[in-house]
């Protein structure tokens, strides 16, 4: 890595695009190579109800009939919805604010062994490496397989209704793209989990090989008892192809079970590889203006897989058992007020913070205790615990560093000053970057007098207008986050205020012994929800200083110790410094049609909720 | 022919070399009383040769006493002896003793008719010479009279006394010019050695051959003179040494009365014999003892008067007294005879009292000596030592004895008596009750034993509880130690054996701790010192009871069952565990190696990692029990690694047998996995990794937080179709940072 590394995302997402957009839906060639057909294009959110109910009117009993034998197919598809206008961009080794995007990682690219659930847990499927063992010296030697395609090496054209799949040059797998791969990790330090997964284990960024036989070897570190599944923890990072672009806004190729077909519209729908991929040839993409009939579509059929629900709370239109099944994970989304450093000193953001209730706020999100009540259902059974999604800290309850008290939140019980605040706290919502649903409630819920007492009004705004930072308190969405060591605090404080575009501000320099540190100019107020700038914030110049370094020391070691360390004290000065109000967090829920056969899916985490989609089957009827 | 001559000389030589010849006298000799006869050899004397050996054989004479004297003038040149067998040999023989071997010219033998010969032997000749020998066959008195009777008048005529004095003493004679204290001793002196002479005389006449009295026998004549005037003189000494011992008594005890009573007994005696006194000598002393008598009765009224103590009364005044004042003319008044009665009746009481009270304290002093090792035969043998002591309680008759019974002695003798005869009958009971109490310990009849201590130490059958209280509480400590210590080893006994015979059992454990042998085999109740000791002795005997059922039996138990259980989990493992679980509830002991060892077996117990990247064994059991179905099985993991860290977490590695692992790629191969009864799902922030083939069925949990109180547990729930014991093994060590 250069002295002077600029990690920044530099790709942009297009602006959001009209609605509604339409897909091609691709069926499999019968022939690799051969032309094949397109079925008719798929328009999910198309309107056939009153053709089938005419029909169904003119012709009685057979309409019912005729319903059943036209109703939409989506057999042999995977169908899954996306905000239109927050196109996934696939970058396998950076967190994306786009969840169904990091989802889509497992579905693309291989790792030298790829993490898939099952029913016991994780294993360890051989990816493109074959473990070989590890010597008493932790030397870890793989067979590379080097006979491994790369999705290009198949050519795909796509005219109309058809596509053709046919064999181009073969683009193996080789030694030169796990050097690349190594080497655009490590060039993304602290902002890739991938780069504390591996710095954890490999001494230098590198391997010996490969040999003869084709097997090459990692020096690992001496530090601990290397099993096999550690080991190939390690080396499950996702490979790309060398000589891609390192800083690309979204990779295609890669060598998985499925490819990634030309996007349209700068979306790709996935058909499994022909050299082997999965049991449902189609994984299809649906876009849908914002994620508020995602429920109606499934019973409409025009999805079968809903990865995230409104609310994240159970449906009371999907309740039949017979048609979905429904699985929870552990959360991933929370909603916070970012507020403004620029706007509000310290005492005021203090109070502010009194102000909020997030557990009224909650109560009132769910309707808990009326006829409305969103139910919820966590991963252990649990049912309608809300208060177990409260926050009080940047780090979630549901985190390794609250739920095992390494962190432990400050309880402030003083009743709110409200004269201390501005007549009016400006609190800004932008309701065009997901969570349409859960943020109208929010806003509706934030103007109510009865929760915040007169003193807030909250309006929703364009993204444009985020970026301007004309508010006391921003209310966002973080999606994505780990409860896990990784939790990433980059995303909640160095994210640019750019809700289309996922950037993080992290300047780093050399810190005089070899290593890195956070350069101060990572905190611009422009750059990040909060307004952090210690050049304009005087009063809290030294503790934003602080603050960056415990973020990149937190972000950037793979030592636990230092991890937790770092997380108690930025926990304690966030609390000091008062920078937001942690809300809540959202319960994570996956709708599934019986389609599918639900023994076929298992899951082991959010992020890795497609992990075994090419083992997935559906039910025989 | 030629030879002729030889056999003559061999029968010389052997006629030459006979030990002894015979020496036969001419005229022989006659055993008839005569004087003194010349032994002859014809007219001759026999010539005796030097370092020959000859014998004379003598007749035995007609009766018995009789002497045989021999005068020799060459006694010392040889040595002879008289025997009563000689056959002609070297002997041995039986010498008869010369009499006069001082003598070097006589010897004298006593000889009796009952040998048929008598054989006076030389052995031994020093020189060449010619006998010249007189025998006498004599008397023995006639020989030793006429020896001894110059002598016998010397000594007569010595220590005879001049009766002047004696026999001039008048009723007014000053009887202490009499100097008594002087005379007495020097009379008796005399009166002594002419008793001798009198024996001596007395012991001739004892040998006197019947028809002596008769005879004109010369020795006989003068022996009979000679007695008379010894006879007499003797009898004057003795009432000369009576009244000076009456004087002399009556002299020493003026102003002492006491003195006076303890010589009236002499007195009394002495004066017996007044009528052989002179009569004036007689009436001196009536007058005087009369006075002194007159002070008895006074003296007595004020000792009883003053005397508290039931010793002997002394001086016993006995029939001596009432003698006396016979023999003093005095009239014996009642007073003289009820005292008399009456201090004889005390001392006797006395000295019984004293007798049967010693009897009772060497019984006790018996009791104490012996009672370490005191038994029933003991005691039974004390109960029949007090019952001969009763019969010899006197009966408190001094009491009863009219004027002298109100005396206080007389009264305290009464109620010591009583005091006694209560004594002996509690010591009968006490020995009694300690004999019934002994032979039910020895029986082990614990409860009886225990009744019968109860009863020996209230004295509830007694005449007083406080009766004989030392003593019983001396003996009941014995044998409540001895109780005690029974019931003690007797319950020690019981639950070590049953603690040996049940050691390995490995069925239905919890019902032998039910069992009656962890109780004692007596519950004692009783106890002489107090419900302190009673309670600390029950207490040692549960503590020791509990030590057994609490730490030795499960302890011992737990190593035995443990050791067989590990030789082959398959061999019913399960029941094998659960025993050690079982017995491990019941465990108090302390050590920490017994409590792993329940703790390895016990499903609910969590096993303990210690140290971080080593694996230990640990054990999966069913807690659910079908021996032939299905059975839920459970294992639970603690971590108490040593860090620094505030919050260590760890991963940790599970390596499962692979009947419960093999179906784990197509089935959940766990019911649950819980930390600290939270279920962990991989729908969570936990990472459970599958047991497969390919990673030798190790599943790989992370992260556990190790808390520093050490209660997070991680408890792992799987069914198996099966009834056995699983071997797992774990590790645990700082986790990776994992990406999901």
């Amino acid at each position: 890595m250069d002295d002077n590394t600029n990690e920044q995302q530099p790709a942009e997402q297009p602006k959001q695009p009209p609605r509604p957009v339409q897909q091609t839906r691709p069926l499999p060639p019968d022939t690799i190579g051969e032309e094949t057909p397109f079925h008719r294009p798929v328009h999910p959110n198309r309107k056939r109800w009153p053709l089938i109910t005419a029909i169904a009117v003119l012709v009685a009993g057979v309409g019912v009939l005729v319903y059943f034998l036209t109703r939409p197919d989506l057999s042999g598809e995977i169908v899954i919805p996306y905000i239109s206008h927050q196109k996934p961009a696939i970058d396998p080794h950076l967190p994306s604010t786009n969840s169904l995007a990091d989802k889509l990682d497992e579905v693309q690219f291989d790792g030298l062994f790829n993490l898939v659930a099952s029913p016991s847990g994780v294993v360890y499927e051989d990816g493109l490496g074959d473990f070989r063992g590890i010597d008493q010296n932790n030397v870890v030697t793989v067979r590379l397989r080097t006979g491994k395609r790369w999705h290009d090496s198949w050519q795909v054209a796509a005219a109309d209704d058809k596509f053709t799949i046919t064999k181009g040059t073969d683009h193996l797998f080789g030694p030169a793209d796990l050097n690349f791969t190594l080497k655009r990790i490590q060039q993304l330090g602290s902002l890739s989990p991938d780069y504390i997964l591996v710095s954890q284990a490999l001494i230098t960024w590198g391997f010996q090989g490969p040999d003869m036989d084709g097997l090459i070897r990692f020096q690992f570190r001496g530090d601990r008892i290397w099993k096999e599944s550690d080991i190939k923890e390690v080396l499950s990072f996702k490979i790309l192809p060398d000589g891609s672009d390192m800083n690309a806004l979204t990779y295609r190729v890669g060598s998985a079970s499925y490819l990634a077909l030309p996007p349209k519209e700068g979306v790709s729908n996935y058909y499994r590889s022909p050299e082997g991929g999965g049991v449902i040839p189609n994984i299809l993409l649906a876009p849908f203006i914002d994620n508020s009939t995602y429920t109606t579509e499934l019973r409409n059929t025009k999805i079968n897989l809903m990865l995230d629900t409104p609310f994240g709370s159970l449906s009371p239109i999907l309740g039949d058992t017979a048609k979905y099944f429904v699985k929870s994970n552990i959360s991933n989304t929370f909603f916070a007020l970012c507020f403004n450093t620029a706007r509000l000193n310290r005492d005021q953001r203090r109070e502010l913070r009194r102000l909020i209730n997030n557990k009224l706020i909650l109560d009132r999100f769910y309707k808990v205790g009326t006829e409305q009540a969103r139910h919820i259902l966590d991963y252990k059974g649990n049912h309608d615990n809300y208060a177990d999604y409260l926050n009080r800290s940047v780090f979630p309850s549901t985190s390794y560093y609250v739920e095992d008290s390494v962190v432990t939140p400050a309880v402030d019980d003083q009743p709110a000053n409200p004269g201390l605040l501005p007549d009016t706290v400006r609190i800004q919502a932008c309701l065009n970057s997901g969570f349409r649903e859960e943020f109208s409630d929010l806003i509706e819920i934030l103007n109510d007098p009865t929760v915040t007492r007169g003193k807030v009004r909250v309006t929703a705004v364009t993204n444009d207008e985020v970026r301007k930072g004309n508010y006391d308190a921003l209310l966002i969405a973080v999606t994505g986050y780990r409860s896990n060591f990784l939790f990433d605090l980059y995303t909640v404080f160095l994210r640019e205020p750019d809700l289309e575009t996922y950037r993080i501000s992290l300047q780093t320099v050399p810190d005089g012994r070899g290593g890195l540190t956070a350069d101060p100019s990572s905190f611009r107020a422009d750059r990040n929800f909060f307004r952090l700038d210690p050049t304009t914030d005087r009063a809290d110049a030294a503790n934003i200083a602080t603050f960056l370094q415990y973020l990149y020391g937190f972000m950037s070691t793979h030592q636990i110790g230092d991890k937790q360390e770092y997380a108690r004290r930025i926990d304690a000065l966030e609390h000091d410094l008062c920078l937001g109000a942690w809300l809540f967090s959202m319960p994570s829920l996956a709708y599934f049609s019986t389609q599918f056969d639900a023994s076929s899916i298992d899951l082991y985490g959010v992020a890795s909720q497609l992990s075994t989609v090419k083992k997935w089957q559906e039910r025989k009827k | 022919m030629k030879r002729l001559p030889l056999l003559f000389l061999f029968t010389f030589l052997l006629a030459g070399c006979a030990a002894y010849k015979e020496l036969e006298p001419d005229p022989p000799l006659l055993p008839a009383e005569r004087g003194y006869i010349e032994l002859k050899d014809n007219k001759d004397n026999f010539e005796l040769s030097r370092d020959k050996k000859y014998y004379i054989q003598f007749p035995p004479p007609a009766h018995d006493n009789f002497k045989l004297v021999l005068v020799i003038d060459q006694k010392l040149a040889m040595h002879a002896f008289l025997t009563r067998q000689f056959d002609g040999k070297e002997g041995p023989f039986k010498p008869i003793i010369d009499e006069a071997a001082a003598n070097d010219s006589l010897m004298v033998y006593a000889v009796d008719p009952r040998s048929p010969m008598f054989f006076w032997v030389i052995d031994t000749v020093r020189q060449d010479l010619q006998l010249a020998m007189h025998y006498r066959y004599v008397p023995a008195w006639r020989y030793t009279f006429e020896i001894r009777y110059t002598a016998y008048r010397g000594t007569l005529g010595a220590n005879s006394v001049d009766r002047t004095g004696y026999e001039g003493i008048s009723p007014t004679t000053n009887l202490d010019g009499l100097n008594a204290a002087a005379e007495l001793p020097a009379l008796q002196q005399r009166s002594v050695k002419l008793r001798a002479l009198r024996d001596e005389l007395n012991s001739l006449a004892s040998v006197f051959p019947e028809n002596i009295a008769s005879s004109q026998d010369t020795a006989y004549k003068q022996y009979t003179e000679l007695k008379t005037r010894l006879d007499d003189e003797l009898d004057f000494q003795e009432n000369f040494a009576r009244v000076l011992s009456i004087v002399n008594i009556e002299h020493d005890s003026r102003g002492n009365t006491a003195a006076f009573l303890e010589g009236v007994p002499s007195m009394a005696e002495s004066m017996k014999h007044a009528k052989s006194f002179p009569s004036g000598a007689a009436e001196r002393l009536r007058t005087l003892l009369s006075v002194r008598l007159d002070g008895v009765l006074p003296y007595y009224d004020q000792l009883l008067g003053s005397k508290n103590d039931i010793g002997p009364i002394k001086p016993q005044p006995d029939n001596s007294l009432v003698d006396l004042y016979q023999s003093c003319g005095k009239p014996v008044s009642k007073e003289v005879y009820g005292l008399v009665k009456f201090v004889k009746q005390f001392n006797v009481e006395s000295e019984a009292l004293a007798s049967v009270n010693s009897r009772l304290k060497e019984l006790d002093q018996q009791t104490t000596r012996n009672l370490p090792t005191a038994g029933e035969a003991f005691f039974t043998m004390q109960v029949s030592k007090v019952s001969q002591i009763k019969p010899s309680l006197p009966e408190p008759l001094s009491g009863r004895i009219e004027h002298f019974g109100g005396y206080p002695c007389a009264v305290r003798m009464t109620r010591e008596i009583g005091n006694a005869a209560s004594r002996v009958n509690d010591q009968e009971m006490v020995y009694g009750n300690a004999a019934r109490a002994s032979a039910s310990l020895e029986a082990k009849v614990w409860p009886a034993a225990e009744s019968s201590l109860r009863q020996l130490f209230n004295g509830d059958d007694l005449s007083s509880p406080e009766s004989l209280m030392d003593q019983r509480t001396q003996i009941t400590r014995h044998l409540e130690s001895q109780l005690f210590d029974g019931v003690k080893l007797a319950s020690q006994q019981r639950v070590d054996a049953f603690a040996r015979q049940h050691e390995a059992s490995y069925e239905n454990v919890p019902a032998l701790y039910q069992d009656s042998v962890f109780l004692p085999v007596h519950q004692l109740s009783f106890s002489s010192v107090g419900p302190g000791d009673l309670a600390a002795k029950r207490k040692q005997i549960d503590d020791y009871l509990d030590q057994i059922k609490y730490v030795r039996f499960p302890e011992n138990s737990i190593k035995a069952i443990y050791a067989d259980f590990i030789k082959n989990v398959g061999d019913r493992g399960v029941e094998k565990a659960r025993a050690i679980v079982d017995h491990g509830k019941f465990y108090k002991g302390t050590d920490k190696q017994v409590k792993g060892l329940v703790d390895e077996c016990n499903p609910a117990a969590a096993k303990w990692i210690v140290k971080a990247r080593e694996y230990r064994r640990l054990f999966a059991m069913p807690v659910s029990t079908s021996p032939r179905g299905t059975n839920e099985y459970i294992f639970r993991l603690g971590l108490r690694i040593p860090s620094e860290a505030q919050f260590p977490v760890f991963d940790i590695n599970i390596k499962l047998p692979h009947e419960v692992a093999e179906k784990a790629g197509t089935e959940q191969w766990y019911q649950e996995i819980t930390l600290n009864k939270k279920p962990i799902r991989n729908e969570g922030r936990f990472r459970i990794t599958a047991p497969m083939a390919s990673n030798n069925y190790e599943s790989q949990i992370s992260p556990v937080e190790m808390d520093k109180a050490g209660s997070n547990v991680l408890e792992i729930h799987f069914k198996y179709p099966g009834f056995r014991v699983f071997e797992i093994s774990a590790m645990a060590q700082v986790p990776l940072i994992r990406k999901n």
